[in-house]
C-alpha cells in the first residue's frame, strides 16, 4: 500500500515538474487555487466569484470590534482617567 | 518552478539577510526573558541591576532595530524580485549594502554587549532610543548609522529595479508588492532623514568629543520625529503579507486591490507629521503642536480600520471557499491547522487589541496617566511584538522553503508555535497594562520602591508580577520552537522541486479597478513632504534658533 | 474606484468614531481640566544659581494663578526636595510646581494620579493642580537616567489646609 501512496506522490511530482517546464512564464497566477492542504495552501472546495461575495461576516465583526472599541474608551476615558487622581489643570 | 531556481541570487540575498534577522531574533528574545524574571524580582540570579539596562538596549536594539530591518530587506528583496520577475540589477551594489549593514549592526552590538564586561569602558547601555545626555561609546552610533544609510542604498535597489522594469511596461500598473514595498520605502527615506541628521551630524561628533555640550530636547525630537513612522516601517511589511499573502493563506483572494494601495498611500503622508505624540508629556514644545499630532494620529486609524476590513473580508472569502456559512460560524472553516494562516490570523488578532491600547495613547491628556508607564511595552508588544514579529514568523514558514528548496520540518511544531506565541502574549500583555494604570513604571530594573504601594484596579500587584514572568517564559519556548524548525528546515529538510505552493491567486477586485491617480508616487511623496514641514518645521526652528548644541549639559556615560 | 458598500459604510463608521474620540479630547482638556504641559521659558541647566532653582521647595506664588509655587530639581538619583526631604503642600489649594533636571532626562511621576511629566535639562516642566485631601503620594522617576535609575524616587506629603504654614516653605 505504501509503495503505491509513494509511486503516485513521485508520479504527480514529475506531472508538476514537467508542468512547470512547459508554462511559459513565472509563478502560476492561475484560479481557483490548487489548495492541496500543504504548509500556506489549505483546501478549497467551491469556487465564490466577486460578484456572488458578500463580506457580511467581516461586517459583523467589525461592527462587534466598533462597539468594544467605543464601550472601552468610554470606560476608559470617563472611568479611569477621569477619576485617577489629581490631574494638570494649568 | 521554486524561488531559488528562478531567481538564485535573490535568493541568496533574501537568505543572507533572514539569517542575520533569525539571530538577532534569538538572542534579543533570550535578553527578553531574562529582563521579565529580572523585574518581576522572580529571578534576579543572571545579572545585576545595573547590567540590567545593558541588556534591555540589547532587547530594544537586537529586536526593534536589526531582527525587523533585516527581515524586512529579506521580504523586500523576494516580493519585488517575484513581482517584477527580475534579479537584482546589480548584485555587488546589492551585497554592499547588506554588508554595510551587517558592520553598522556588529559595531552598535560589540558596544552593547562589551557593558556586560565589568569594568569595561566602553558601553552603550542607552536603551534604543539613546536619548542624550546619556552617552554611549561612539562605535554605538556610527554602527546605527551604517544600518540607517545601507536602509537607504537598499531602497534605491529596489527603486532601480521598478524604473528599469518601468521602461519596459511602461503603461502596466505597479505590481502590489512592489507597489507596497516603494511606498514603505518612501516613508523610510522621509523619517530616517531625522534620525541620520541626530546620530551624523550631533551625536557621532558629541561621542567624539568634539562638541562638548548638547541640547537633550532637539536630539529627542528628531528621534520622535523618526520613531513613530518607525512603528509603521515595521507594520506596514505584515500589512504586505496579509494583503499580499494571507489571502491565499485562508484559501481566498484579496478583497480589494486599491483599498491596498490607498492604505499604503494615507501611510506615508501621515506617519512622521504624528511624532510629537510620544511627547505629550515634554516641556518645550506647545499644546497646539501636540493637538495637531494629536489629530494627525487618530486620522491614522483609518488605513488600520480599511485594512481590518479589507484584510478580514479576504480571510473570509477564503473560509467561504472552504464552505463556511453563517455571520460567525465560517470563522471555523478558517485553516486553523495551516501554521502560516494561523500566526497572520493570531497576529491579526492581537492587533485588534493593541489598537485600542494605541488609541489610548494617541489620546493627548488620558496618555499622561500611562506615559512611561508599564502600559507602554503592554502595548508595543501587542504591536510589534506580536502583529509583526509573529508575521514575519508566519510567512517564513512559506518562504524558507521557496528559498531554499526544502520542505518544512516538525510540522506540528510549526503549528503549536503561533498558538503559545498568542497565549504567552496574552498574559504578559494584559499584566503590563494593568501594571501600567497601577502607576508602574517602564525601562526599570527593580520597580519597588519604599514608603508607599502601587494598587491594581483589577487583580493584584503580586499576580501582574507572576502573569508577566509565565507570559515571557511561555513566549521564549515559543521563540525557540520557530527557530527551532526553521534551522530543522534549512538543513536537513527534504527536497523537492516545490516544497510549497507559491502561486497567489489574482485579487476579487484587481488592478483593473485601481484609478491610476494611486500609482503617481511623485503627487503623493510631495504631499507627505508638505504636511512633515507643516507639523514639524516650526518646533523645530524654535530648537535650533538658539543653536544647535544650545543650551546644553554636558555627557553622561551610559 | 470600486468599494464594496460594506466597507464604505465601515470607513463612514471610522470617520465618525475618529472625530467621536477627538471630540472627547477636547471636552476632557476644556470642560473636564484635564490638560497636558506646554512650552515654557528655557533655563540654563549649568547655571540654575540665578533662578528659583537655587532653592528649591513650597514657595508662596506670586504668579496670580496658584497660591504656592513648588520648585523641583531633579538629578541623578534624586529629586529636591522629594527624596530626602518630602514635599510638603496644603489640601484644597491651586498649587504649580516647577520642575527642572540638572543632569539628564527623568522623570516625574506622582504614583496613582494624572501628574506626569518627562523633565529635561534646560527646560521647566510647569503644570498646575488641586490635591483634593490629604494623603501621602510616592513620586517615581519613569524615564531612564542611568545604572541607578531604579531607586530614584521623591514623596509628596499632602496635608491639611489648617496645618499648613510658613515653617513648610523656604525663600
Amino acid at each position: 500500500m505504501r509503495d503505491i501512496v509513494k509511486l503516485s506522490l513521485l508520479f504527480i511530482k514529475i506531472f508538476f515538474v514537467m508542468a512547470e517546464e512547459n508554462s511559459d512564464h513565472s509563478t502560476p497566477e492561475e484560479y481557483p487555487p490548487k489548495g492541496d492542504g500543504t504548509i500556506g495552501n489549505p483546501k478549497v472546495d467551491q469556487k465564490v466569484s466577486v460578484d456572488d461575495y458578500k463580506p457580511k461576516g467581516t461586517l459583523t465583526l467589525a461592527l462587534i470590534y466598533f462597539l468594544i472599541v467605543v464601550l472601552m474608551w468610554i470606560f476608559m476615558y470617563f472611568g479611569e482617567f477621569a477619576n485617577h487622581g489629581p490631574s494638570i489643570m494649568n | 518552478m521554486t524561488f531559488l531556481k528562478k531567481y538564485p541570487r535573490a535568493a541568496k540575498v533574501a537568505k543572507a539577510n533572514f539569517i542575520v534577522a533569525f539571530i538577532a531574533l534569538t538572542i534579543g528574545g533570550t535578553f527578553g526573558l531574562i529582563q521579565a524574571l529580572h523585574r518581576t524580582d522572580i529571578f534576579r540570579g543572571i545579572i545585576n541591576s545595573g547590567q540590567y539596562y545593558t541588556i534591555l538596549t540589547g532587547h530594544g536594539v537586537l529586536l526593534a532595530l536589526i531582527f525587523t530591518t533585516f527581515f524586512i530587506m529579506g521580504l523586500f528583496v523576494w516580493g519585488v524580485t517575484r513581482s517584477l520577475e527580475r534579479e537584482p540589477e546589480n548584485l555587488t551594489y546589492t551585497w554592499t549594502w547588506f554588508w554595510l549593514m551587517v558592520v553598522g549592526l556588529v559595531l552598535a552590538a560589540f558596544t552593547i554587549l562589551a557593558g556586560l564586561v565589568p569594568g569595561s569602558s566602553i558601553r552603550a547601555a542607552v536603551l534604543y532610543t539613546f536619548y542624550p545626555p546619556l552617552q554611549a561609546h561612539p562605535l554605538f552610533y556610527i554602527g546605527l548609522a551604517l544600518v540607517i544609510v545601507a536602509s537607504w542604498m537598499a531602497g534605491a535597489d529596489w527603486f532601480r529595479s521598478y524604473l528599469k522594469w518601468r521602461k519596459e511596461h511602461p503603461t502596466e500598473r505597479i505590481p502590489l508588492l512592489t507597489y507596497m514595498t516603494l511606498f514603505t520605502m518612501l516613508m523610510w527615506y522621509i523619517c530616517s532623514f531625522g534620525v541620520a541628521f541626530e546620530v551624523v551630524v550631533m551625536l557621532i561628533p558629541w561621542s567624539l568629543g568634539w562638541v562638548t555640550n548638547i541640547d537633550p530636547l532637539l536630539p529627542r525630537t528628531l528621534f520622535w520625529y523618526f520613531g513613530h513612522a518607525l512603528v509603521y516601517f515595521w507594520l506596514l511589511p505584515a500589512y504586505y503579507v496579509w494583503y499580499a499573502i494571507l489571502p491565499k493563506f485562508s484559501g481566498g483572494r484579496l478583497f480589494s486591490d486599491s483599498m491596498a494601495r490607498v492604505v499604503f498611500i494615507i501611510f506615508l503622508i501621515l506617519s512622521t507629521p504624528v511624532g510629537f505624540h510620544h511627547q505629550y508629556a515634554d516641556p518645550g514644545i506647545s499644546v497646539g503642536f501636540k493637538f495637531y499630532a494629536m489629530a494627525a494620529t487618530l486620522l491614522l486609524l483609518l488605513p488600520s480600520l480599511i485594512t481590518f476590513f479589507t484584510v478580514i473580508a479576504s480571510m473570509e472569502h477564503g473560509a467561504r471557499q472552504r464552505g463556511g456559512k453563517g455571520y460567525l460560524a465560517w470563522l471555523g472553516k478558517l485553516p486553523w491547522d495551516n501554521p502560516p494562516f494561523v500566526g497572520c490570523a493570531l497576529a491579526g488578532i492581537m492587533f485588534a487589541a493593541g489598537g485600542f491600547s494605541g488609541i489610548i495613547n494617541a489620546s493627548m491628556n488620558i496618555n499622561i496617566m500611562i506615559h512611561n508607564t508599564l502600559w507602554v511595552p503592554g502595548h508595543f508588544h501587542l504591536t510589534v511584538g506580536t502583529a509583526v514579529a509573529l508575521t514575519f514568523m508566519a510567512v517564513s514558514y512559506w518562504l524558507i522553503p521557496q528559498l531554499t528548496g526544502r520542505k518544512l520540518k516538525h510540522k506540528t511544531l510549526a503549528l503549536i508555535q503561533p498558538y503559545a506565541w498568542f497565549l504567552g502574549m496574552t498574559l504578559m500583555s494584559n499584566a503590563m497594562h494593568r501594571g501600567g494604570l497601577a502607576g508602574i513604571p517602564r525601562r526599570t530594573a527593580e520597580p519597588t520602591y519604599s514608603g508607599f504601594k502601587f494598587h491594581a484596579v483589577f487583580g493584584s500587584i503580586g499576580e501582574i508580577k507572576w502573569q508577566i514572568a509565565i507570559g515571557a517564559t511561555i513566549l521564549t519556548i515559543s521563540l525557540f520552537m520557530f527557530i527551532w524548525v526553521i534551522t530543522a528546515t534549512w538543513w536537513k529538510g527534504e527536497e523537492s522541486e516545490q516544497p510549497v505552493d507559491e502561486s497567489i491567486p489574482e485579487p476579487l477586485s484587481g488592478a483593473e479597478y485601481t484609478p491610476a491617480v494611486l500609482d503617481n508616487i511623485k503627487l503623493w511623496l510631495a504631499l507627505a513632504i508638505i504636511l512633515v514641514i507643516l507639523a514639524y518645521s516650526f518646533p523645530l526652528w524654535d530648537m535650533i534658533k538658539d543653536g544647535l548644541f544650545s543650551p546644553g549639559v554636558p555627557p553622561r556615560p551610559a | 474606484m470600486h468599494i464594496h458598500k460594506f466597507e464604505r459604510f465601515w470607513i463612514q463608521l471610522a470617520f465618525v468614531t475618529i472625530a467621536f474620540f477627538i471630540a472627547t479630547v477636547v471636552y476632557g482638556f476644556v470642560g473636564m481640566n484635564l490638560k497636558v504641559i506646554g512650552a515654557n521659558k528655557k533655563v540654563d541647566a549649568q547655571h540654575l544659581e540665578n533662578t528659583e532653582f537655587n532653592h528649591p521647595g513650597v514657595k508662596k506664588s506670586t504668579s496670580g494663578v496658584a497660591k504656592y509655587d513648588v520648585y523641583v530639581k531633579a538629578m541623578q538619583f534624586a529629586y529636591q526636595p522629594g527624596s530626602g526631604t518630602p514635599i510638603t503642600v496644603p489640601a484644597n489649594t491651586k498649587i504649580t510646581f516647577h520642575i527642572t533636571s540638572v543632569d539628564v532626562i527623568h522623570g516625574f511621576e506622582v504614583v496613582g494620579t494624572n501628574l506626569n511629566t518627562m523633565v529635561i535639562p534646560g527646560e521647566v516642566s510647569k503644570f498646575t493642580t488641586i490635591f483634593p485631601e490629604p494623603k501621602s503620594y510616592g513620586v517615581i522617576c519613569n524615564e531612564y537616567c542611568g545604572p541607578a535609575h531604579h531607586v530614584m524616587q521623591g514623596k509628596i506629603n499632602v496635608i491639611p489646609k489648617s496645618e499648613f504654614d510658613e515653617k513648610y516653605l523656604v525663600k
